[in-house]
């Protein structure tokens, strides 16, 4: 039995093959603080059962809390007093930590609670991570301050727990604790490196870990609520962030690392650096470091031949680019600040340096005509000469307005919702209604995989996009969580 | 929360009884004596996860249902369920998932025509009325809508043939 003050564990359901890194961040947080912190991954110990027959009820029930045959909801109860049973033979923490990562952990988390104390009641729990809150339009601290008056849970944190955690153990109260007052730490180099050293990390697919070298963005999108989230781009230095890569790499034997953060390129001049370091170190490593991440476009003056040169040698794999549409018209309206030309610049210079691309693009944003969709097919044709550097392509399920985003809050009045995030039409361009939005999004799909580019999860898009159009037929209201999804890296919310 | 509840009366031998409840809070109990579509608006004080439960009471299985010779159904005391409005939730397709409990314990699925004694039992089993609506049109849709890429393509497309 091991004994603890701290149990940090992540809960399902989130779909991923990734090791989590919030419980190996606020591990490395509270130790440097003298307390004794274990962590566990039962997100991951629950997607290893994938084969087992009530693996897909289970990951539906949890995910959404609801199943058309209540006749199985014990299933799920039994497998979450297994859970306990065996942590708690494992571990005597004095507090259980639960990183809720998305809305769809909520159901886990609220059952785990449950049971940890129906069982051991004295074990204290605190819960925190964006899916507390990440509600949408609903969104608010009510699911997780129902939890507290119910003496479900002892505690919660609203977003960033490194420093709160502390805080909480310390003294029992303070910025973002049982509250939503919470405040952004705009000095994200006093967080010690993640520590995995609890995790099996031979489990995970892909070899990688996750990294955080900045919060926030420096853009305003028009359909993007982050900046909402997160007021200030916050950002590490690039010595900070190469020194973590360096270290993790030597410690856990990993050498891909995938950023987390909404662009790597934010700050051009923290940018620099971190390649400049990296560059430097796998010059001369035996094991090559290698990392993507979401990253701007800029054009050769902003993002220099040497720039490049650097890119690569640092270990760049992968950058994925919010492309969004190939009409300038329609980036324009959305602020994303590049033209065609940078556009071309970039994707000339990624294929020079051999730097693979993923192109992140929305189909039916509400400026966009019949004319400016074509011009993303065009794009895409123009572009099958990269084929080989522009591996992947991400279509989304089309534009959903989003509370929070610059299009809701400056062009709410030109937009009718009609019951949906999705369901909208707007004032200035009627003809574009969500059928036509399927409509161009299928063709969109059939048409850039006919050119020969990997089209990524196609089918799983039309099929929510089949779910949404039944609900918009039925003139019913699109929920929530329909936005939402367990994919780790495609979340909608921030 | 405000519950709105739009039914179709057939008011035969003075027409239905029903009781509207949440958990044990009766909120609605009358006799509806007027034929055809009819609004009850109620206000219940409970919170939820709860039950919103209609109770058709005291009809006589041999006296209050109008046959014709040949048994056919001519007239009725019933009442069809047309739709369920919970604050600013609207269920309509959506009943025919809950179960309509026949006071001798028969349980009918699929069905919002409520001719029998019994309870059509509203499960909300969440304290977040937007969740639990949404978990709900998830099932029902991947219930009743199998996916087919070709289907799906022919029918967003077909006002273009």
């Amino acid at each position: 039995m091991l004994n603890c003050d701290l149990l940090v564990v992540s809960v399902p359901y989130t779909d991923t093959t990734y090791p989590l890194q919030a419980p190996a961040i606020i591990k490395a947080s509270v130790e440097q603080y003298g307390y004794k912190a274990q962590t566990f991954d039962l997100n991951h110990e629950f997607i290893k059962s994938h084969n087992e027959d009530n693996f897909e009820f289970l990951k539906n029930f949890f995910s959404f809390g609801t199943t058309d045959d209540k006749n199985k909801i014990h299933i799920a109860e039994q497998y979450i007093q297994r859970v306990v049973e065996e942590l708690l033979q494992k571990y005597s923490p004095t507090w259980l930590a639960i990183s809720v990562f998305t809305y769809q952990c909520q159901t886990f988390t609220e059952m785990l609670s449950r049971e940890v104390k129906r069982v051991k009641p004295w074990i204290k729990i605190v819960v925190g991570g964006q899916g507390i809150t990440t509600q949408g339009i609903n969104s608010s601290d009510g699911w997780v301050s129902r939890l507290q008056k119910e003496k479900v849970v002892d505690n919660y944190i609203i977003s960033e727990g490194e420093v709160s955690i502390i805080d909480l153990l310390k003294k029992g109260y303070g910025d973002g604790i049982n509250n939503t007052n919470w405040k952004q730490q705009l000095d994200l180099e006093r967080s010690p490196f993640p520590d995995y050293s609890d995790y099996k990390l031979e489990e995970y697919e892909g070899d990688r870990l996750m990294i955080t070298g900045s919060r926030g963005c420096v853009r305003k999108c028009s359909f993007c609520d982050i900046h909402k989230h997160w007021k200030k781009f916050v950002y590490r230095s690039g010595e900070s962030i190469s020194n973590e890569m360096i270290k993790q790499s030597q410690t856990y034997k990993r050498y891909k690392f995938h950023f987390t953060d909404s662009l790597v390129n934010g700050s051009m001049k923290a940018y620099r650096d971190l390649i400049t370091h990296m560059a430097a170190h796998n010059r001369s490593a035996e094991n090559k470091i290698s990392w993507g991440g979401q990253f701007i476009v800029r054009g050769i003056r902003a993002m220099n031949k040497q720039d490049w040169k650097l890119t690569k040698e640092s270990g760049a794999d992968w950058l994925a680019l919010g492309v969004e549409s190939g009409s300038e018209s329609v980036r324009d309206h959305m602020k994303k600040q590049f033209s065609n030309k940078d556009l071309d610049e970039f994707v000339e210079q990624a294929s020079i340096n051999d730097v693979k691309l993923k192109f992140l693009m929305i189909v039916g944003y509400p400026t966009e005509t019949q004319k400016d969709f074509d011009d993303t097919l065009e794009m895409f044709e123009k572009y099958k000469k990269y084929k080989n550097v522009i591996t992947n392509v991400q279509l989304g399920s089309t534009l959903g307005v989003l509370p929070g985003t610059p299009l809701a809050d400056d062009y709410g009045h030109d937009l009718s919702l009609n019951n949906g995030e999705n369901f909208w039409t707007y004032k200035h361009n009627k003809d574009l209604t969500f059928r036509e939005r399927i409509k161009r999004r299928m063709i969109a799909g059939e048409e850039i995989a006919k050119m020969g580019y990997n089209v990524d999860a196609n089918v799983s898009q039309i099929k929510l996009l089949h779910f949404l159009w039944n609900v918009y037929k039925k003139d019913q209201t699109q929920g929530v969580i329909d936005l939402n999804t367990s994919e780790v890296t495609n979340q909608k919310y921030s | 929360m405000k519950i709105g509840i739009e039914i179709i009366a057939k008011n035969y031998n003075g027409g239905p009884k029903l009781k509207v409840l949440v958990g044990d809070e009766v909120l609605f109990d009358n006799q509806i004596t007027t034929r055809g579509k009819q609004l009850i608006e109620v206000e219940a004080k409970s919170q939820l996860p709860g039950q919103i439960i209609l109770c058709h009471y005291d009809k006589d299985m041999k006296r209050d249902t109008k046959l014709e010779h040949n048994g056919v159904i001519v007239d009725d005391k019933a009442f069809i369920i047309n739709t369920v409005t919970i604050d600013d939730i609207k269920l309509k397709y959506e009943l025919y998932l809950f179960d309509f409990i026949k006071d001798d314990g028969t349980v009918v699925k699929n069905n919002t025509y409520i001719g029998h004694n019994g309870k059509f039992v509203i499960d909300i089993d969440k304290d977040n009325l937007y969740s639990w609506y949404s978990g709900m049109q998830r099932s029902l849709v991947s219930v009743q809508e199998p996916f087919s890429y070709e289907q799906f393509r022919k029918e967003i497309f077909e006002d273009d043939l």
